[in-house]
């Protein structure tokens, strides 16, 4: 069934056919949040309340743009907001104070179970690399960062996200890779 | 083309956003330059790189939780409905209840600004009709008339 048909059901009432949507995009929205927040707790909070908001506005919905792609521009202004937030949190937290250039404290980097204890260490480390460097790009390019790179969306889709022109969502790209770029350099001698 | 531009837009290049004409402007100009050739394989390589951060699996309780947050914010949205119900049906009598307090306050200001102070209209016709009554007696002999029977 398509996302159309499944949100006329939700419009509806049917209970199932909202469920059917929450399984269809709930690990794509929950790890949008985790790449913007760094902690699975705090993702799965965001994306409850992206799909509490779809749920709530089901009976105004109207598909002007694909399903995902709205689900997309909640989560990533939630997410957004939620980080801001934490971020004036930090500011006046002590626990803080001389951790510059450490990972955030609530940011976390799951186990995988297929590694050994080094390998997971290792890899552990070099994920907590690649975040930090991805949090210091300005907002808007980490967006344009996160949707192409991990969510594999075209620049016309993640123009309609953000709202911004195709053209523009280029430019932020390509700005952002020459900073990770400069960021990750000195992590790897490709870079 | 010259490189600055290529580089401008070699992150497209390999996304596969170019058009077909714009891609292979730039295929020719990498076929031949060894720094823009590079600098694919730095992109590439920092692309690969960000593979690094994996995803994470949705946890078991996810739809569950969710679930009790709709039935939660629903509640909430059947509460307030209600009130709203319960304040659009008082809204008319309470609406005409308020309108006569209003009424009768301005109408009492009005008649204490108007009425209260002034003369009543009964009094002072019956006081010009008494005023009248002595239009008969000659000036000053009711006056003479009160004196005589107090002094003598």
């Amino acid at each position: 069934m398509t996302d159309k048909e499944l949100m006329v059901r939700v419009k509806a009432g049917d209970q199932s056919a909202f469920k059917a949507i929450v399984e269809r995009y709930q690990r794509r929205v929950i790890n949008v949040g985790y790449r913007f927040l760094g902690n699975q707790e705090d993702a799965e909070d965001v994306a409850q309340e992206t799909f509490l908001r779809l749920y709530l506005s089901a009976r105004s919905y109207k598909p002007k743009a694909e399903l995902f792609t709205y689900l997309y521009t909640i989560v990533t202004h939630l997410a957004l907001n939620r980080l801001r937030k934490k971020k004036r949190l930090r500011w006046f937290s002590l626990n803080q104070l001389g951790r510059n250039g450490e990972a955030g404290i609530d940011q976390e980097v799951p186990a995988d179970p297929a590694d050994q204890p080094d390998q997971s260490l290792e890899r552990a480390e070099r994920e907590a690399i690649v975040r930090r460097a991805l949090d210091t790009l300005p907002a808007a390019q980490k967006t344009t960062v996160i949707l192409s790179r991990y969510e594999g969306l075209s620049y016309k889709q993640i123009a309609e996200v953000m709202d911004i022109s195709v053209s523009a969502v280029e430019s932020k790209l390509h700005r952002a890779k020459q900073t990770l770029r400069k960021k990750l350099s000195a992590y790897s001698e490709d870079l | 083309m010259r490189c600055q531009k290529v580089k401008r837009k070699l992150s497209a290049f390999l996304d596969g956003e170019l058009s077909e004409k714009k891609a292979s402007r730039i295929a020719e100009h990498l076929s031949g330059c060894q720094n823009c050739q590079q600098e694919v394989a730095f992109l590439s390589s920092l692309w690969e790189r960000l593979e690094e951060m994996r995803e994470v699996d949705p946890s078991p309780y996810f739809w569950t939780r969710l679930n009790a947050r709709i039935t939660q914010a629903e509640e909430r949205s059947f509460s307030l409905d209600r009130v709203r119900g319960i304040l659009d049906r008082l809204l008319v009598p309470a609406t005409a209840i308020a309108a006569l307090v209003v009424g009768l306050w301005i109408g009492g200001a009005l008649y204490e600004v108007h009425w209260e102070d002034k003369p009543n209209l009964w009094e002072q016709a019956t006081a010009s009709l008494y005023l009248d009554a002595l239009d008969d007696f000659p000036a000053q002999s009711i006056g003479l008339a009160y004196t005589e029977l107090v002094f003598d």
